[in-house]
């Protein structure tokens, strides 16, 4: 990670910018990498297996936080390029999204409904198509 | 794609919104990149994609333009009759088409590939299919409401008339009975066409994927491609699988309108050469080929289908041959192993690389699944013979060896090796320069072809880089990654 945010491979002491990180994320992002020190992740290319491994137990319990620290805590791994944790993040995302109707996903997302009933009747009407796919 | 193809397209959503205001902490605050990361996560859920894009017209957006509209499949023709009924209406005048009341929608410009599955042959309610004349084999019966023939013609064309971002089109479970319409035409014909109104700009098509029904080998036809052929000028690159190509067949059908097929491929594909039962006919390149300039040739089934390469060039304008070195014809089988057949290939490869003749257009040959190098050996401190030698020599060298095969390979301009996936072990002898590691070690002298340095190929490679020193060779290994390169100049 700290070899991640010295691409210019300085090798007296350097500063390691985390502005918009808030303490008590860092500190969630820092146990993290201390639980996973010893932990071997599947290869960055290899997409197939970064996709189809599961969200581990203790990840799982990790990321059973209110949707703003989950996101603080994706958006503080993306920044300091910490794949693993990011998937981890996005997999919990998309668990939360399966199995909801669009009326349930706006409750638990808290996204404003921005169409009208006719717009959503057409919607429905334009993608009948799919729903054999 | 163009600011004027996307001009004049149906929309669903007609009205223009402000965008919400989110927390700078939530889903839809996310930078794209990582809300396409949690999508990627659900993207073969459809129905979760589904109620997330009616959730809100930003989700809708980025998953129709994403997921949904981008990768056509149609699992049968019923679905696609079901889309088209919505998004493109059948063109019935460029008048009603000017008054905007059969424009396609939207969601039409974000389709990059299209794969139609099972596509309905004419008549297709009682079809019985003679095998030699023995007995009848019923093809698949259609339901009712199936989208009939002339319909799924009239979608199709539609579809590729008004998809300008359409880069594949995939059309596989063809059944013997498929075919377009044969009428290939020429808009380009008439004098107003040519003279007065504004030429149509030229179409290009990157991929046409087309597979015979399983367990069928189809005579390859012009009416396979012909509705494809009327609207766009250029493809790509056209891949068969499974089909016979029937020289005599291709070459009776003429074709009015310029195509240009650049890379033909074809894969386990059968080749019937006619030009032994007429012998004393030219042999002719067919319409639909004569401007390929790459014919790729994968799992090659028979030793006859090499005849593709004469059927091809006959055009002049054969550029470059690809060639799968993983086909079963190049291996002779015993029981517990597989050896390839240098006695029988080399030849052939002498003769393709010659670059005289039919092959002078040559420039390139690529072996792909390459995994011979466990063959090399040599006897030390004798000079094999050059290639000039040996062509004056009376007495025949033997020509069954690797080295051989390499040193024929050496005539041609341009040689590209791509390694097999799997790592073959390539040398055991230290004596000729495979010095590395610990001799102690029973292991030490045995090289697989990953390790190796430029040195060492170097004296691997050693007939093709002396045999030519014009031939640029190129290594690659499975994933295309250079592996070693020579090139002419240096």
């Amino acid at each position: 990670m700290i070899n991640d945010l010295n691409p210019d491979g300085l090798t007296e002491d350097f500063e390691v910018p985390t502005p918009n990180v808030r303490s008590s994320v860092l500190a969630k992002v820092l146990e993290w990498c201390e639980h996973h020190k010893h932990t071997v992740f599947p290869d960055d290319d290899d997409e197939d297996a970064k996709k189809s491994a599961p969200v581990d137990e203790w990840d799982r319990n990790f990321l059973k936080v209110d949707q703003e620290m989950l996101y603080e805590i994706m958006l503080a791994a993306n920044y300091l390029n910490i794949r693993p944790l990011l998937d981890a993040g996005c997999k919990t995302v998309a668990e939360m999204i399966r199995n909801k109707s669009p009326e349930e996903l706006r409750r638990t997302f808290n996204i404003v409904n921005d169409f009208s009933p006719e717009e959503e009747a057409a919607i429905r009407r334009e993608n009948e198509w799919a729903e054999d796919r | 794609m163009r600011k004027y193809q996307l001009m004049g397209r149906k929309k669903v959503v007609l009205r223009t919104r402000g965008s919400v205001d989110y927390a700078r902490y939530h889903l839809l605050s996310l930078p794209y990149e990582i809300l396409l990361q949690i999508l990627d996560q659900i993207k073969d859920d459809i129905r979760a994609l589904l109620n997330l894009s009616l959730s809100c017209f930003k989700l809708n957006t980025i998953i129709n333009k994403t997921y949904l509209y981008k990768n056509l499949t149609f699992k049968n023709p019923y679905q696609f009759s079901k889309f088209s009924q919505y998004h493109l209406p059948i063109v019935k005048s460029s008048f009603s088409r000017k008054l905007g009341l059969d424009e396609s929608s939207s969601k039409i410009n974000y389709i990059q590939s299209v794969h139609l599955i099972n596509p309905p042959p004419k008549d297709s309610s009682n079809y019985k299919t003679s095998i030699a004349g023995s007995y009848g084999v019923e093809t698949n019966h259609r339901t009712d409401n199936q989208l009939n023939y002339s319909h799924f013609i009239q979608s199709f064309i539609s579809l590729l008339n008004e998809a300008f971002g359409l880069k594949t089109i995939q059309i596989s479970e063809i059944s013997p009975h498929f075919t377009f319409p044969d009428e290939i035409t020429n808009n380009d014909h008439n004098y107003l066409t040519r003279h007065i109104k504004r030429p149509k700009p030229k179409r290009v098509l990157p991929n046409l994927i087309l597979k015979g029904q399983t367990g069928w080998t189809l005579p390859f036809k012009v009416s396979h491609i012909s509705s494809i052929i009327n609207i766009y000028d250029t493809i790509e690159n056209l891949s068969l699988y499974n089909f016979v190509i029937n020289e005599s067949k291709l070459i009776e059908y003429s074709i009015q309108k310029p195509i240009s097929i650049i890379t033909l491929t074809l894969n386990a594909c059968l080749f019937l050469d006619s030009s032994s039962k007429k012998q004393n006919c030219k042999r002719i390149a067919p319409d639909v080929f004569s401007q390929t300039s790459c014919l790729q040739l994968f799992n090659i089934q028979t030793v006859q289908d090499l005849s593709a390469i004469d059927f091809v060039k006959l055009n002049s304008k054969l550029l470059c041959i690809v060639i799968d070195f993983d086909s079963k014809i190049f291996f002779e089988f015993n029981s517990q192993d597989k050896h390839f057949n240098f006695s029988r290939y080399n030849n052939f490869f002498k003769l393709i690389c010659s670059g005289q003749g039919g092959y002078s257009t040559l420039q390139e040959i690529v072996l792909l699944n390459f995994d011979l190098f466990d063959c090399y050996g040599h006897i030390h401190n004798i000079r094999e013979p050059t290639l000039d030698e040996q062509d004056d020599n009376w007495i025949e060298t033997p020509t069954d060896k690797f080295h051989q095969l390499l040193s024929h390979l050496s005539r041609t301009k341009n040689l590209t090796i791509i390694l097999k996936e799997t790592e073959s072990v390539v040398h055991k002898c230290v004596k000729c320069g495979f010095t590395t590691g610990d001799r102690d070690d029973p292991f030490s002298d045995v090289k697989t072809i990953g390790t190796l340095n430029r040195t060492e190929w170097s004296i691997l490679l050693d007939p093709l880089l002396s045999g030519n020193k014009k031939c640029n060779v190129k290594i690659l290994d499975h994933s295309l990654n250079s592996v070693y390169t020579r090139l002419s100049d240096q």
